[in-house]
């Protein structure tokens, strides 16, 4: 193949792209689309989290090895006989296992696993099963705590070495150890060791990294303090370690969003140097988005989410007169965005208590996001429906949910998005202390900035939702008072920037609606592509062109290819010498040239 | 200069200057929206009076342009659609009606929500007995955003297709998808309007006859009878005896009357259909004033000031005079000395003149010379 388009986990996760990407020459460019997250797609993928349950399934899984193991020394000796002395010579890696059969995959990076042979004490299949059995017991111990402990993996590791006489290094090879015997036992059916996997995961990680990840023991849910729910929570606190395998090996890597702001966190937070930082605008004929900020109601009260004001009655009511108010104004459908569920759930409850609701739905149906996939589902497809027969409707969703980050609400079925206040993660959740407080050590970067800079990217994503082409047009509103502070304002994307006009930075709730009139008013008229820029012109694209032909061995083709029998083709000389080129676009405007 | 920017408009709607077919007998039906949102007051002094206002400005542009035309009006208010006026080709009529719009005697006050899907289904019923030869359009007025249908409005939008009507829209807030595929589907056209000049504009837009497709309207002959004047009776009085049955209600006719040639029947006005034995009656005047449309003036051709030789018997002390008000040009309207020439007659005039002619007079003075 001359492309190959696959989700960020087979790039990135060290258990996936072992498996998947292996085979990919140096001479490919990587391209990230959409990367504004891969922040957290990295940590993601080098996180491991342990409950109850997943233990008791790993002692199962140890004891069925046991049996099999007993079954095999008695039917075929031999098999265990030459494992061990395979072990022996080192060769855990390899042997007789061909490649590109593996069931799993090392958890650890491909650099840090060492080519050692395995150590002595895991070595016999017994021995193994009796280590594992002690490590998952002193799991359990550590489960059934009374209270938060937070810990780096150095001290897990010394109270494992004072309870258990488990160190470091054979820790290490618990993947390793564990996929030989696999084969060896001729497993087929993975899924119902899936607790020994992850607690395999566990092992290796915490064995491998001494630095970059924390260990957090939560006896309950901080929300919900009443429903004991243990957990203990390996979370990976440092991003970059996940995408220095991708750097190194490929040529080009080329990390490109439409929200992808402020562009110089990013190589801090990845740990790289860019080669090249160009933010593109979006070329638009017409001013087909109109942002505004909205700081306060009609009454010139300040309304926002934070939480002091999030209930007060005032900041309801004046939210909810602009949802009214919208409504008359604007055709077909309108989307919402909240924080969170829970305050989702509180508003339209206390707005159902005003007549709020019942003012909306005289001029647009209302829709709801849930949790419940299905619920959703439905839900949408009946906005989409209403919207096309012209009854109107308004969908209400959360910041971080499903809907917010795949689907699109283009044409008519978004013509105006609005974001109810700013929406900041759960800032007391203890994972992302510890996170804020190793970027901190390590990278110098204030937790206030971190948070807002998190907030925002999301709250750019969501409004970016509808617009999809160049005759599409949608009022993004920002509801809420923070956002006019430059804190805030200034980690917005360019192409959002750009168009704010001076008046619209700090409206009262009666302003934005004549601003919203006179927009939807505007955007009515006939709009042809004529006059319409292009980042690249046909006469640019020609010009390029003759050139390539001049020089033949420069050949801008970029096209990875698998290893069996593809060409490679040189990449162009300036994107050579290029480790890593970071790229903001527009969403899909290029696309619509 | 504004005179400019008109001329300009002509040449860009080059369609005007072609002869193309086009729908000379043309049956509207012109829906108002009278729901909640027409009391919404972003246009001054108020959404109702401005549509009010402007539809009886545009029935008598349309009368004055479509002579032989019929219009009928209808509202579309509180769910429900319901017919104001039916087809005719009186303006009288219609403008009655539309002074009384917003008064709650008639039930023509706004409230409650619009129903495209009713009113369009109205407007097939009320087009379904249109002869053949007569093009068939909807002019849908809506102010409001949302509507409030029974059923699939697709399935009526599927059906006006069919039936081969036309529905324009011209909306007053923003744009609506529902109306976008409505006008697209049915081959009309879609205006939002920004303001109040702006309505105007878009409706002065639809009074000239739209081009017609040739499968739809295949040629026909079509038959009209041109009645004769009756006066009133000699002898006594002036005729208060006479008595003549005009449509549904009688009246006592006040000696102008004419006489339907093929029933002998009077009717009291033209043009309209006679109402015993149908014959489209007309005068023919009438059929002049369409004439201009099919055979529209060509377009005058500007020419240069300087140098460009041009092949006139003209002597160019007398070209510096206009032919059709004969006064210098450039003296006036601010100095414009931009030339025009018309293609056959060789005539020169002024910009001024070249717009009335146009817009208004439809005849060129100088072939007018020539052919006499």
């Amino acid at each position: 193949a001359n492309v190959i388009v696959y989700n960020y986990q087979y790039m990135l996760d060290p258990k996936v792209s072992a498996l998947v990407s292996r085979e990919l020459e140096r001479e490919c460019v990587v391209v990230f689309d959409e990367a504004h997250n891969i922040d957290n797609v990295c940590i993601e993928a080098l996180s491991v989290n342990l409950r109850q349950q997943t233990l008791d399934n790993a002692t199962r899984g140890i004891n069925r090895l046991r049996t099999k193991i007993d079954e095999a020394k008695q039917t075929d000796a031999q098999r265990l006989a030459d494992e061990y002395n395979r072990l022996v010579r080192g060769l855990a890696q390899q042997g007789a296992i061909p490649q590109g059969q593996e069931w799993l995959s090392n958890p650890a990076l491909p650099q840090d696993i060492l080519q050692e042979a395995v150590p002595g004490n895991i070595r016999r299949a017994e021995h193994f099963m009796a280590f594992l059995r002690r490590f998952v017991e002193h799991l359990k111990v550590r489960l059934n705590v009374q209270q938060f402990e937070s810990e780096n993996p150095t001290s897990f590791l010394d109270k494992l070495k004072d309870a258990t006489q488990i160190d470091a290094k054979s820790l290490r090879f618990c993947y390793d150890r564990l996929q030989s015997l696999m084969k060896t036992l001729e497993i087929v059916d993975m899924d119902d060791y899936y607790g020994l996997q992850l607690v395999a995961d566990f092992g290796t990680l915490v064995g491998t990294y001494a630095r970059g990840f924390a260990i957090i023991i939560e006896p309950y849910d901080e929300r919900l303090p009443s429903v004991p729910d243990p957990v203990i929570q390996l979370s990976c606190l440092d991003s970059s370690l996940a995408v220095r395998p991708v750097f190194d090996k490929f040529q080009s890597v080329v990390i490109t969003s439409g929200t992808l702001s402020p562009i110089d966190l990013y190589p801090k937070i990845l740990n790289f140097h860019p080669v090249v930082i160009q933010s593109l605008n979006m070329s638009l004929s017409r001013d087909c988005i109109c942002p505004v900020i909205l700081t306060k109601g009609s009454d010139q009260m300040p309304v926002s989410s934070a939480f002091e004001m999030r209930n007060d009655p005032g900041v309801v009511r004046n939210y909810g007169k602009l949802l009214v108010d919208l409504s008359a104004i604007v055709p077909d459908g309108i989307v919402c965005f909240f924080v969170s569920y829970l305050y989702m759930d509180t508003i339209v409850s206390q707005w159902n208590d005003m007549g709020i609701l019942r003012d909306i739905m005289q001029n647009k149906l209302v829709f709801i996001e849930t949790q419940d996939v299905i619920e959703t589902t439905l839900a949408l497809d009946n906005y989409r429906r209403a919207c096309d027969c012209g009854r109107g409707a308004i969908f209400f969703s959360v910041a971080r949910g499903k809907v917010a980050e795949g689907i699109d609400f283009d044409r008519h079925y978004g013509r105006c998005v609005v974001m109810f206040g700013v929406p900041y993660q759960y800032t007391l959740s203890r994972i992302l202390r510890a996170r804020l407080e190793y970027l901190r050590e390590t990278f110098q970067i204030q937790e206030n900035d971190f948070l807002a800079f998190d907030a925002v990217r999301q709250a750019a994503q969501c409004v970016g939702r509808v617009i999809r082409s160049k005759a599409d047009y949608g009022l993004m509103i920002f509801a809420d008072r923070r956002y006019a502070r430059p804190d805030k304002r200034d980690k917005l994307p360019q192409w959002i920037i750009r168009n704010f006009q001076q008046g619209n930075l700090n409206l009262s709730e009666d302003m934005l609606i004549q601003v919203a009139q006179q927009f939807m008013r505007a955007m009515a008229q006939p709009f042809d592509g004529s006059n319409s820029q292009f980042l690249l012109s046909e006469q640019q694209l020609q010009g390029m062109q003759q050139q390539q032909q001049q020089q033949p061995q420069d050949s801008k083709v970029v096209a990875p290819s698998v290893a069996a029998g593809g060409v490679s083709v040189p990449v162009a000389a300036r994107v050579a010498e290029a480790k890593a080129v970071v790229l903001p676009l527009a969403p899909k405007a290029m696309a619509a040239d | 200069m504004r005179l400019r920017e008109r001329r300009d408009h002509l040449l860009t709607h080059a369609s005007t200057a072609k002869r193309i077919r086009r729908g000379m007998i043309r049956f509207v039906q012109v829906v108002v929206d009278l729901s909640r949102a027409t009391l919404m007051t972003d246009l001054r002094p108020s959404r109702l009076k401005v549509v009010s206002e402007e539809l009886q400005r545009f029935v008598r542009l349309f009368f004055d342009s479509n002579p032989l035309s019929q219009l009928a009006l209808c509202c579309t208010r509180d769910g429900v659609a319901r017919v104001i006026t039916e087809l005719s080709g009186s303006p009288a009529k219609h403008i009655e009606q539309l002074k009384r719009l917003g008064t709650r005697k008639f039930l023509l006050d706004c409230c409650g929500d619009a129903s495209v899907q009713n009113a369009l289904e109205l407007s097939v019923k009320q087009l379904r007995d249109v002869p053949p030869y007569g093009h068939r359009e909807v002019l849908m007025l809506m102010t409001s955003l949302t509507t409030c249908d029974p059923g699939d409005v697709f399935e009526t939008i599927g059906q006006c297709a069919k039936s081969r009507i036309h529905c324009s829209v011209v909306g007053l807030g923003a744009e609506v998808f529902i109306l976008r595929e409505l006008s697209k589907k049915t081959k009309g056209k879609y205006a939002v309007a920004t303001n109040e000049m702006h309505l105007r504009q878009t409706l002065e837009e639809y009074a000239p006859p739209p081009p017609s497709l040739a499968k739809e309207t295949p040629s026909s002959l079509v038959q009209m009878g041109f009645p004769n004047f009756t006066a009133a009776s000699d002898g006594g009085g002036g005729g208060e005896g006479d008595l003549c049955f005009v449509g549904l209600e009688s009246e006592v006719g006040r000696g102008r009357s004419f006489t339907c040639p093929r029933c002998k029947s009077r009717v009291k006005d033209l043009p309209q259909a006679c109402h015993v034995c149908g014959l489209q009656l007309a005068s023919s005047a009438h059929l002049a004033r369409s004439y201009h449309h099919l055979f529209p003036v060509p377009l005058f051709n500007e020419v240069q000031e300087s140098g460009v030789p041009v092949k006139t018997e003209i002597s160019t002390e007398a070209a510096a005079l206009c032919s059709g008000c004969g006064r210098e040009i450039g003296a006036s309207e601010g100095g414009d000395n931009m030339t025009l020439e018309c293609p056959k007659c060789r005539q020169r005039f002024c910009i001024t003149c070249d717009v009335f002619i146009h817009e208004q007079l439809h005849n060129c003075p100088g072939c007018e010379e020539l052919s006499t």
